[in-house]
Order: structure tokens, then sequence, then C-alpha cells
């Protein structure tokens, strides 16, 4: 597998089109869903798309594989060029803040059992947080990312990233509370 | 971190979450693919003959051509060239000269003035005839 994504990493250095076609179908999907994760119109995920995968060949050059691999690499592009497409259009949407939230000293439900009602409750609210924190809580708990991996994509640190997942999901669970 | 990652509820909801995306669309890595080309991101398919390799083999020809037609073709002698004619234009001068036929008691230069006149009068005429000729055959 490693020696597989090696050939594949020297083919896209060497811009064979064949490798770009395999770089596409093994890695796209992923990459749409970090997209379509922090941008929800369908044509501004296609064009933040396509200008994930012309980064990407045009920064495979400098690329390490040492500091991370090549999924986790993809989504970091994908992770900036979605926030730098959102940030560079006008925001419509207001996203809960904190200090909306109260006090930072809320207890959240240690081990709670399994809920339905809690389950549509904290879907609603994840609608409600700002793209990026979607975006991370999606990573671990969907993706199943390390603390690491996820530090690389946000350009973070793993200590900083575990105290934003803590702090997401206090708020989280806040929100559900004002529903 | 252990109470965070345990929690089952929030865990179903990130997943249920994800699942309501919609799927990639079909074609748009076909898409993406012609936008890389388009960006010069992907080496065009070029022709054999015009391949890199091929360049140089090309170039490398020419110089040895080149080389062999400067230095090593013999030269060719001066004495079995034919001898370049050089034909001079001749020009032909035919000097005319006028002979005016003087009247009684008509001094030459009475005559020269009287030459002129029948020039300018048979010039006139000339003109006028010129005139009729070129004259456009329609009316608006």
């Amino acid at each position: 597998m490693e020696k597989e994504t090696n050939t594949l990493i020297q083919d896209l250095r060497h811009q064979k089109p064949a490798a770009c076609q395999k770089l596409l179908s093994d890695y796209g999907p992923a990459v749409f869903r970090m997209v379509q994760r922090i941008i929800t119109q369908r044509e501004d995920a296609e064009e933040v798309y396509q200008d994930v995968f012309v980064k990407a060949l045009r920064g495979i050059q400098n690329y390490n594989p040492k500091q991370a691999s090549l999924g986790t690499w993809l989504s970091r592009i994908a992770y900036n060029e979605s926030l730098n497409f959102l940030r560079s259009r006008k925001p419509n949407i207001i996203y809960m803040d904190d200090r909306e939230l109260g006090s930072d000293s809320f207890e959240v439900p240690d081990d709670a059992p399994q809920d339905e009602h809690t389950i549509a409750l904290l879907e609603q609210a994840l609608s409600l947080l700002p793209p990026h924190e979607q975006a991370i809580i999606s990573m671990f708990y969907y993706e199943e990312k390390s603390l690491a991996d996820i530090a690389y994509i946000t350009g973070s640190i793993p200590s900083t990233v575990g105290s934003q997942l803590s702090r997401i999901r206090k708020k989280l669970y806040r929100i559900i509370k004002t529903l | 971190m252990n109470d965070i990652k345990n929690d089952i509820n929030l865990k179903e909801a990130v997943s249920r979450r994800e699942q309501q995306l919609p799927p990639m669309p079909e074609g748009l890595n076909e898409k993406v693919m012609g936008s890389l080309e388009e960006y010069d991101c992907l080496k065009k398919k070029t022709p054999l003959h015009r391949g890199r390799g091929w360049r140089w083999v090309f170039l490398a020809a020419a110089c040895v051509a080149g080389f062999v037609v400067i230095f090593l073709a013999p030269p060719k002698s001066a004495e079995k060239q034919p001898p370049v004619v050089i034909e001079e234009p001749t020009f032909n001068f035919q000097l005319s000269t006028f002979n005016f036929q003087l009247d009684d008691g008509q001094t030459p230069l009475e005559a020269q003035l009287a030459h002129q006149q029948e020039i300018k009068k048979k010039g006139e005429r000339l003109a006028a005839y010129i005139q009729e000729q070129i004259k456009p055959e329609y009316d608006y």
C-alpha cells in the first residue's frame, strides 16, 4: 500500500495524467466530503473541489510524506481552500457564538446512554456550529482522525485540537438546552 | 479525552449528518481533469517525434549535417564554373531635331512661336477628344 502510494506520488510529480485520475478516484470522495462540510452550496463546493486539486498538483513537489499521509495532506488543502472561499464571500449566515450560550462551566453528561431525542437535538445543534467547528467534529467523530492529523489539517497543535473538541462538545450540549 | 470519544450520542448525530451529505456528482472528476490540463498541471501527450528525446536527436543530426557541409564537403573549383556574363544595358538615344519651314517674311522666332501655337491647339483638341471618350455613359 505504502509502495503504491509512493509510486502514485512519484507519478504525480512527473505530471502523469493516469496518476491524476487515480488520485481523483481514490481521494476525490473524501476531499469532496471535506469541502461539503464547510461549503453547502453545490456549485461552490464543486468549484473549490477543483481548486483543491489544482493546488495539490502544483504543490506536490513540496509535499513531504513524513509529515502527513497523502489523504491528510489533501484534507489540509481542502479545509484551507474551503475556509478561504467562505472568507472571500460576504457572510450571510449567523452561527451560534459561545458568548450567547452563557458560562463555560456547563457540565456535559459523561457516558450517557444512547438516546434518540438527544441525537436528534445534537444533529440540529451541529448545523448551528461555524463551518470550521463542524469540520473538526466530523474529522474526530466520523473519520476518527487522530488529534495529530486534525492539528496538521487545521494548522494547529494536537493539545489545542483536544481543547477545541472539548469546548465544541460543551457548546453543542449548551445549544440543545436552548432548542 | 476518552469521555469525548465515548460520547455515543454525538458520534451517532455526526454520523447521521454525514450520511445526509449528497454524493459527489458524476462527471466531476472528468471536469477536474479537463481543468487540470488547462492549468498545465498535467503533461500534455505529444507525438513521438515531438518528444524531448527525439528533439535532441534531430538537433544532433542537424549539427552533424551542418559540420559536414561546412568543413568536409570538397570546395568547387572556380575553373569548372561557367563564366558569368554580365550584360550591360545599352542605351540608344535618338536625337530629334525640329525643322521649321519658314514662310515668306517669317523670322525663325515667329516660325517657332507659330509652331508652338499649332502644338498647343493640337493638344487642346486631343484633350477635348479624351474628355469626350471618358465621359460616363449613364446619367444620375
